[in-house]
């Protein structure tokens, strides 16, 4: 792509990064023909190395590196969470990196800074950085579980009452509690001792017969001390599986401080 | 800590048809001497099986008393598929639910079903399933066949400090007083935690509509400039 020209006025950036690829019927491993002619085994191959000028390396690899810019960029999209909780949570508490990667995506021009002191994550995405983030959200494997990326959660916040819409939250409630139910570790609400609770359930695969686990658990005050809490992490539903993990290998102690961890990441602290 | 009691040491051999633990009258349907686990030397083990297996009056849950490798006991007891504990890890049972057994619980596992009786923490069946199993399988049969119950079995050791460990022998591990929890004491664990586990109600999962009626502004705003970022 010209560097010197935009994106957008190259191509439709309303269609997924990559679009205009072409299939090659004669390829046998490389399917698709860009327009240099170039052929590439899959669109992700052709971000990866044709675009963002990474090496060629194992499919694996490429497919985890990937995984993580779309996590970024999502995380970049959303905006529903702070620098704070960004660093501790997607960059595993490493601030260096988290600046780094700002930088690296600035170069990139997937995100755009707007200003020469705002070089981090705050800034938007580029209309390239959305549609590379529809193209990895679109052609996501089975096992990595398509997420429902995007600005739903924003979406359901806006209007005149600023997302103060009962019914809005609701429906993208059961939509996304729909969509959990594919997760390897979804939350569900239950009572536990008459108490209203919330728990991190998985499947385990480890004996022969798979069954459902309950990796973590926590109970509440009240119904709306729990339901306040599940709105919450359902806005971070891009993550539960990732949740579910630490508590499966690292046990429900480590999630909790993770949670607690996140929960006060962006607190401001009243001064006087 | 060990007994001064000199007589030989005497080891259960046949399942007897009711044990006193306790104080409490138990029927045993499961009842076993492990020569490779039970402790050597004379001690307060002397008199004790290396694995009980019986179903507590009260609660009608299923209970197991198991020797360790290191000739301890520990106790068990197992919850069917309708429990809202029911596939718990043993540390994702939240505090504060009324769950409180020696040392806390720290073992949750589905039934052995693939390992041999005398050691595995397993469904223990009643006297009606034994009935009709032995008519089935004969009646020498003692293999635990009744894996499609499935039991999710919580457990609890008595390896912690204060336990006497009678692999260690005198070796003391920690400083103080150690004191080795026999059957009796194992006994009363375990029947506690089947009391506590039967008083634990609830569901499994809940679909009824979210409490959202309060303040929806503290449900985790959107941080300042996501309404304006042109999306």
């Amino acid at each position: 792509m010209d560097s010197d020209i935009p994106y957008e006025e190259l191509r439709n950036d309303r269609l997924p990064w990559g679009y205009w690829l072409v299939a090659d019927e004669d390829g046998v491993y490389n399917k698709f023909l860009d327009d240099e002619g170039k052929a590439w085994s899959s669109v992700r191959e052709a971000l990866w190395i044709g675009r963002l000028g990474m090496p060629r390396v194992h499919v694996k690899d490429m497919n985890l590196a990937l995984e993580f810019l779309a996590s970024v960029l999502a995380v970049i999209d959303r905006r529903t969470i702070g620098v704070e909780e960004r660093v501790h949570s997607v960059f595993a508490k490493d601030w260096g990196m988290d600046r780094f990667y700002a930088m690296w995506l600035i170069q990139q021009r997937l995100i755009a800074p707007q200003s020469v002191s705002g070089l981090t994550l705050d800034c938007p995405l580029t209309p390239e950085g959305l549609a590379i983030l529809v193209m990895l959200a679109s052609t996501r494997s089975i096992k990595d579980s398509p997420l429902p990326l995007g600005m739903s959660w924003i979406r359901a916040r806006r209007g005149l009452d600023h997302g103060v819409d009962r019914k809005a939250i609701l429906d993208l409630v059961e939509r996304q509690e729909a969509f959990a139910r594919r997760l390897d570790y979804r939350l569900v609400r239950c009572e536990l001792h008459k108490s209203p609770a919330v728990k991190m359930i998985g499947i385990d695969t480890r004996p022969s017969v798979p069954r459902s686990r309950t990796v973590w658990s926590m109970v509440h005050t009240d119904e709306y001390a729990r339901d306040r809490f599940y709105l919450w992490a359902h806005e971070r539903i891009d993550r539960w599986e990732q949740w579910g993990r630490l508590a499966r290998d690292d046990g429900a102690h480590a999630l909790t401080s993770h949670l607690l961890g996140l929960r006060f990441c962006d607190e401001r602290i009243a001064a006087g | 800590m060990t007994s001064k009691k000199t007589k030989k040491t005497r080891l259960p051999v046949a399942m007897p048809d009711s044990l006193e633990l306790a104080g409490d009258r138990v029927v045993p349907l499961q009842y076993f001497h492990n020569e490779e686990r039970h402790p050597k030397g004379d001690g307060p083990w002397n008199d004790e099986a290396d694995k009980i297996g019986w179903v507590d009056e009260p609660t009608g849950i299923h209970c197991i008393i198991l020797r360790e490798r290191d000739g301890t006991l520990s106790g068990f007891a197992g919850v069917g598929p309708d429990h809202p504990l029911y596939g718990f890890e043993a540390d994702a049972v939240p505090s504060g639910i009324g769950i409180s057994v020696h040392g806390g619980l720290n073992y949750a596992k589905p039934c052995e079903a693939n390992v041999p009786e005398q050691i595995s923490v397993c469904h223990v069946p009643s006297n009606a399933e034994l009935r009709r199993t032995r008519a089935r399988m004969g009646r020498n049969s003692t293999k635990d066949e009744f894996g499609d119950r499935d039991l999710w079995w919580f457990g609890f050791t008595t390896d912690h400090e204060g336990d006497y460990v009678p692999i260690h022998g005198s070796a003391n591990r920690f400083d103080g007083i150690e004191i080795y929890r026999d059957q009796d004491f194992v006994y009363r664990e375990v029947v506690k935690l089947a009391s506590q586990l039967s008083a634990v109600g609830g569901s499994s999962e809940m679909d009824d509509a979210l409490h959202i009626d309060g303040p929806i502004a503290m449900l985790g705003p959107a941080r300042e400039g996501s309404d304006d970022d042109g999306q």
